[in-house]
């Protein structure tokens, strides 16, 4: 398993935990009213589980098993790899740690915000821009070889 | 790859674009107001994400990674898994189409018995396929 892939998988498990804690923490919340609205943390807790989680996993297991590019060239640039894992980690942690206090008018909390939405948008185009050319079927790898044969 | 996963990961790859435009698009529109009317995207963003990027793109790779079957067709005939893929991506578009200009009475149901349908299939196409070393000796 390429090393991306072990980072992606085992930080989507840690996503995955977190998200059902924070999901206990919400029904804590909802029975305490002095700790406020456990319901302003559900967007928070279905991205941890949908992006953190759920499409990470994906992208670290199709990172892994689909077609290899070449043989020279398995899984094509690797900072286009990492830079997909950093920023949509980053991007996610700031969404994370800054929406659910939105409601609280601060410039910190916009620009954080505003940033995590870029992050995580850039990321998922760097994904679809690695995954698209490694979706293919045999057929035209035999092709390849042939062609380097001759 | 078959050519049924490809169609199928291809397109979960323009639907998982389309979805996360949207939901930076709604999550800026949280930060800083662009657009009062851009809540109404959701619906579109939910419907998207779940059917047509995650759940198209495990059934496409479920469908090449299986076992496939030791006589016949490897992963059964062809025209059962088109129709998977047909179920779901016009279920999908059905839905949209309830959220979006044409929302027609029954659109709706319609859009989620083709999403039902395409699931069952895809249970009925592999069902057989899930077997373990022991059963072929």
């Amino acid at each position: 398993m390429p090393r991306l892939s072990r980072f992606f998988i085992k930080t989507g498990m840690i996503f995955f935990v977190c998200s059902l804690l924070l999901l206990l923490w919400t029904a804590v919340a909802d029975m305490l009213p002095e700790v406020g609205r456990g319901g302003r943390w559900m967007p928070v807790f279905w991205h941890m589980l949908m992006v953190g989680w759920i499409t990470q996993i994906i992208m670290g297991v199709s990172y892994w098993m689909f077609p290899k590019i070449s043989r020279d060239n398995h899984y094509g640039p690797a900072w286009v790899g990492w830079s997909c894992y950093g920023l949509l980690n980053v991007g996610l942690i700031l969404r994370v740690v800054t929406e659910p206090w939105l409601s609280t008018p601060g410039a910190v909390q916009t620009a954080a915000v505003a940033g995590s939405a870029l992050m995580q948008w850039i990321a998922g185009v760097l994904y679809i821009f690695m995954a698209w050319s490694r979706v293919r079927g045999r057929r035209r790898r035999k092709r390849k070889k042939k062609s380097k044969k001759s | 790859m078959p050519t049924i996963t490809r169609w199928m990961i291809k397109a979960s790859l323009i639907y998982f674009g389309a979805g996360l435009t949207m939901g930076a698009y709604l999550l800026l529109n949280k930060a800083v107001v662009l657009d009062p009317g851009a809540w109404s995207y959701l619906g579109y963003h939910i419907e998207i994400m779940i059917f047509g990027w995650i759940l198209q793109f495990v059934m496409g790779v479920a469908y090449w990674i299986m076992p496939r079957f030791v006589e016949g067709p490897p992963r059964g005939p062809i025209w059962h898994s088109w129709l998977m893929v047909g179920f779901l991506n016009g279920g999908i578009w059905l839905n949209l189409l309830n959220l979006s200009f044409w929302p027609v009475a029954g659109l709706e149901l319609a859009g989620r018995l083709l999403e039902v349908a395409s699931v069952g299939m895809f249970v009925f196409i592999h069902w057989d396929r899930i077997y373990g070393l022991q059963e072929l000796q």
